[in-house]
């Protein structure tokens, strides 16, 4: 059990460089199951390879349970992780993988060879202890290598994208594997991935990272309703987010907004006033764009021509393009049928789930 | 037409196979007859076969301290320049330091110096430190000689090795030198073996530097023994021959059980 | 304090300076008792002369006398004869026997394995072994000639000067030819079957097939082989001494063996002359294996 506190954690390379993580700020409570999620490069990894010994780091401070971890090696931090590619020793059966891990603690033989057969009889991994690696499926190889983190009961488990190498189906099951593990277990785990789809299904809060910054954290839903900043909104979601370039118009104090030619006047819940001729940022996830005229007050309707339509059976991503607005918009609506590329259509946006970023990116929306 | 050409092919293929096998056939039958025999017919099969030959020539000289001497010295030699040579390549294959390239490109370029160049200085030294004319010399030496080879096989396979798998062992709480001992090392055994059998035949066949550095009797290696049975029997090519065989046939036997390993480590680093 | 963490280079867990001098120390130990050293000393050396008891400075004299050394100019155009016919005559008939063999043939497991037996002989096996064919009166090839009625051809093929050379050049090739046929079967057989078809298909014929498509593509094995050819025979010294010791009339004479003879031979006990010879000869075939690797690589690497 384990409070893990990150406290501008920081990692450079080489001098003169961009660091890898950048002043990562964090704490993971006890039982957590803390995502880091974000595009390849964005420093998720380095940030986990320092809270597990893997990387020095080079400035702020990492604390466990509130002892300060910065100078302890690896082993000593009392943490497991399961890696991308398993990492399983080629040479070594199962068993010995599983145990591998156990020797070099003062830890009985005996009790090595209970928690062994108790850890494969979980992952269903007993045929196998006698195998070695290159005889296991991927799935199979997946479950040693969770195995191995779990024989060890350390008080952090770590993982570095665990599911990358498995196909789709063997992704699934695996994932609702790791997620009953984390309530069987209980224990604090950080678990980096570039899967949206991973990080909300798994994660208790989400940590967004971008340019090795924590962009926002927060629990899926928060992150996914309320993103902080442009980059969130486009990247959560998938279509992602609406992001479409809009300009101030009326008076003082006023909260229209002109999107090409069309002009929205967003309700002040979304959007405290700004003065005229500031450049806004509209964004709306596809699933509050709906096709048709607007129904009524709440809603703007945005008129396109249709560039693309993805008909996915039980529902439709239908793309146009604004007149004068650089960026398309998407619209996920439920069934299949509609328009036709080429069609001109009216596409109404429920302004109520709206979001309003400044020149800066950053989220004006009152929640 | 195919098939003509396709026997053409291997008539070709046959003829040079002859070519290049055929001089050892050669000596093979001329180890089992004796000289008089081989004066009257160089080309006779052998019939009857003198297997006798063998242990005459091997008790009849020295065959017997030459085998030893060879064996001692090369043994020795091929653990010490795998396990030297093995610790350097996986420092070289997995730490990144600012040296690196340069000890591996020093390291490595000696292969191509012309052995004179160390020679004379060799023989030099070992007399100074009283090596000279002694097994534990030569034996140094050819660790030295063979350990650019070493490297460059062994460090080529090290670093094929994923980096997750020393993170994994470094969280399980194994040292640097544990984890090269108890994860690199008996990963890397296929590439060791192919070391281990080319280093051997390679010293096994050293001749420079033996006749150069031994010349007691008692400390000779098997080609300076196969130089001196050759000035004592003189003309009697029937005795060479089984001398000979003699010198030949453990490469062979090595080469029967490990041929595919040995091709691999000769050919390692031509093919690109 | 994390301003003076960031100064700190950050090399805490990635260079253990430790653990690294361990695992490198053997390695340089034996690099520099056993190779840089005697290197060094042998450069030293070549400015003395070096007797069993005493060593004098004498400047570049070794040099001087070198320069006027004919037998060991000679040495040295053997040496070269060697080391550049060598590598032409293996690696050209090695790769034709390959070609031949890149179409599948039955067995080509069993012929490979017996081509490569020679090179893992001994020279001084082979050397006797061929000083036997070479024999007057009764080696295969003598035989041979007289056989057929070319009595006049016969000759005693390692004691001939206009010979010896030559004869010696062929048991090397007989030595490496199968090796570099094995190496370039494999580099063949890892080239893309389709850019060989295609070829085919734009109505290659076999020669154009062989000078436009395959052979730019095994460039850089052929280039290895080249190299790793001419070293060899820059340093041979096992099969001249046990076969010819540089005889008839310093024709087979190579530098590695009038090193040898210099130094561990002749009375004159002088070690420094030869270390002389080792000095120059080292920076002539450091300089000779630049430029090689120059002259070929001039060309861009080929990608595929």
């Amino acid at each position: 059990m384990a409070v893990v506190s990150l406290k501008d954690l920081t990692k450079i390379y080489d001098r003169g460089h961009a660091p890898a993580a950048d002043k990562v700020s964090l704490e993971i409570g006890d039982g957590e199951f803390m995502v880091l999620l974000g595009p390849s490069g964005c420093g998720k990894t380095t940030t986990l390879r320092m809270v597990a010994g893997l990387e020095s780091i080079t400035a702020g401070e990492l604390s466990i349970d509130g002892a300060v971890m910065n100078a302890i090696p690896a082993k000593d931090r009392d943490i497991a992780m399961v890696f991308q590619s398993y990492a399983l020793y080629p040479h070594m059966s199962v068993k010995n993988n599983l145990a591998f891990g156990l020797r070099r603690r003062s830890v009985s033989r005996s009790e090595i060879e209970r928690r062994v057969v108790s850890v494969a009889e979980t992952l269903e991994l007993t045929p196998f202890l006698q195998r070695k690696p290159h005889a296991l499926s991927g799935g199979q190889r997946q479950r040693v290598a969770l195995g191995r983190a779990i024989v060890r009961d350390p008080k952090v488990f770590l993982f570095d994208e665990p599911l990358s190498n498995l196909d789709a189906a063997l992704r699934v099951s695996t994932r609702s594997e790791i997620a009953s593990l984390h309530r069987r277990l209980g224990a604090t785990m950080i678990y980096v991935t570039h899967d949206q789809v991973e990080a909300m299904t798994l994660g208790t809060r989400i940590c967004i990272m971008n340019g090795g910054r924590v962009m926002q954290v927060g629990s899926p839903l928060d992150v996914y309703h309320q993103p902080v900043n442009t980059f969130v909104a486009g990247f959560l979601g998938n279509p992602p987010m609406n992001l479409l370039p809009a300009t101030v118009t009326d008076a003082p104090g006023g909260c229209t907004l002109a999107i090409g030619e069309t002009r929205l006047e967003v309700p002040g819940t979304r959007m405290p006033a700004h003065s005229p001729g500031a450049d806004l940022t509209f964004g709306i996830r596809p699933e509050n764009v709906r096709l048709g005229e607007a129904p009524g007050a709440g809603f703007a309707t945005l008129a396109g021509t249709v560039t693309q339509i993805e008909a996915l059976g039980a529902e439709t991503i239908i793309t146009a393009g604004l007149p004068n607005v650089a960026a398309p918009l998407t619209a996920r609506v439920a069934g299949d049928g509609g328009p036709g590329v080429g069609d001109r259509v009216g596409f109404a946006v429920d302004l109520g789930a709206a979001h309003v970023f400044g020149p800066d990116g950053r989220a004006v929306t009152q929640s | 037409m195919a098939a003509l050409r396709k026997s053409i092919l291997l008539l070709l293929l046959t003829g040079y196979t002859m070519f290049a096998a055929g001089p050892f056939v050669w000596v093979a039958m001329m180890s089992l007859r004796t000289t008089t025999e081989i004066h009257h017919d160089h080309f006779g099969f052998p019939d009857p076969a003198h297997w006798n030959k063998y242990p005459d020539a091997w008790f009849n000289s020295n065959y017997a301290t030459y085998f030893a001497n060879s064996t001692q010295i090369v043994v020795a030699a091929v653990i010490l320049v795998t396990l030297i040579g093995a610790m350097a390549a996986h420092c070289l294959a997995r730490y990144r330091f600012r040296l690196n390239r340069v000890i591996y490109f020093v390291l490595f370029s000696t292969i191509i110096f012309p052995p004179q160049i160390t020679i004379i200085s060799l023989f030099q030294i070992l007399v100074q430190y009283g090596l000279y004319n002694s097994k534990i010399g030569l034996m140094l030496v050819y660790v030295a000689i063979q350990l650019p080879l070493t490297i460059y096989i062994l460090e080529s396979f090290f670093a094929r090795i994923p980096s997750d798998l020393f993170d994994a062992a470094r969280m399980d709480g194994y040292s640097d030198w544990e984890i090269f001992w108890k994860v690199a090392f008996p990963i890397a055994l296929p590439a060791i073996t192919t070391t281990v059998i080319l280093n051997f035949i390679l010293l096994w066949n050293e001749f420079l530097f033996a006749v150069v550095l031994i010349t007691e009797e008692a400390n000779r290696t098997l080609p300076l023994g196969i130089q001196r049975f050759i000035g004592d029997t003189q003309e009697d090519i029937g005795m060479i021959a089984t001398g000979l065989m003699i010198a030949i046939i453990p490469v062979i036997v090595i080469y029967a059980f490990f041929s595919e390993k040995l091709i691999q480590g000769m050919t390692a680093g031509a093919v690109k | 304090m994390a301003g003076a963490a960031l100064a700190k280079r950050d090399d805490g867990l990635r260079r253990p300076w430790g653990t690294i001098s361990a695992f490198l120390l053997p390695a340089l130990a034996v690099y520099a008792a056993l190779t840089a050293y005697p290197a060094f000393r042998t450069l030293w050396n070549s400015f003395h002369e070096v007797l069993p008891r005493r060593e004098t400075f004498i400047g570049l004299a070794n040099y001087a006398e070198l320069a006027r050394d004919e037998i060991y100019w000679k040495a040295v155009q053997n040496t070269f004869v060697w080391a550049f016919a060598s590598p032409l005559i293996e690696v050209s008939v090695a790769l034709l026997l390959a070609l031949a063999l890149y179409a599948k043939v039955p067995g080509a497991r069993f012929f490979r394995i017996a081509w490569f037996t020679p090179v893992l002989m001994s020279y001084i096996v082979v050397g006797i072994l061929w000083a036997w064919i070479y024999n007057y009166d009764w080696g295969p090839i003598n035989v041979a000639l007289r056989f057929v009625g070319l009595d006049s051809l016969a000759r005693p093929w390692l004691g001939d000067p206009d010979t010896a050379l030559p004869a010696l050049i062929f048991v090397t090739s007989w030595m490496w030819v199968g090796f570099n046929m094995v190496v370039l079967l494999a580099a063949l057989h890892s080239l893309p079957r389709e850019v060989i078809e295609a070829a085919e298909l734009d109505n290659c014929g076999w020669g154009g097939k062989l000078v436009f498509v395959i052979l730019p593509m095994v460039r850089a094995t052929v280039l290895n082989l080249v190299i790793l050819s001419f070293i060899g025979k820059m340093k041979i010294f096992d099969l001249v001494w046990i076969t010819t010791k540089g005889n008839p009339l310093w024709s087979t004479e190579t530098v590695s063996t009038y090193v040898y003879k210099r130094a561990f031979e002749w009375t004159t006990f002088d070690l420094g002359y030869p270390s002389t010879i080792a000095t120059v000869w080292f920076v002539i075939v450091l300089a000779a294996v630049l430029v090689l690797t120059r002259v070929f690589r001039l060309r861009e690497k080929l990608e595929y």
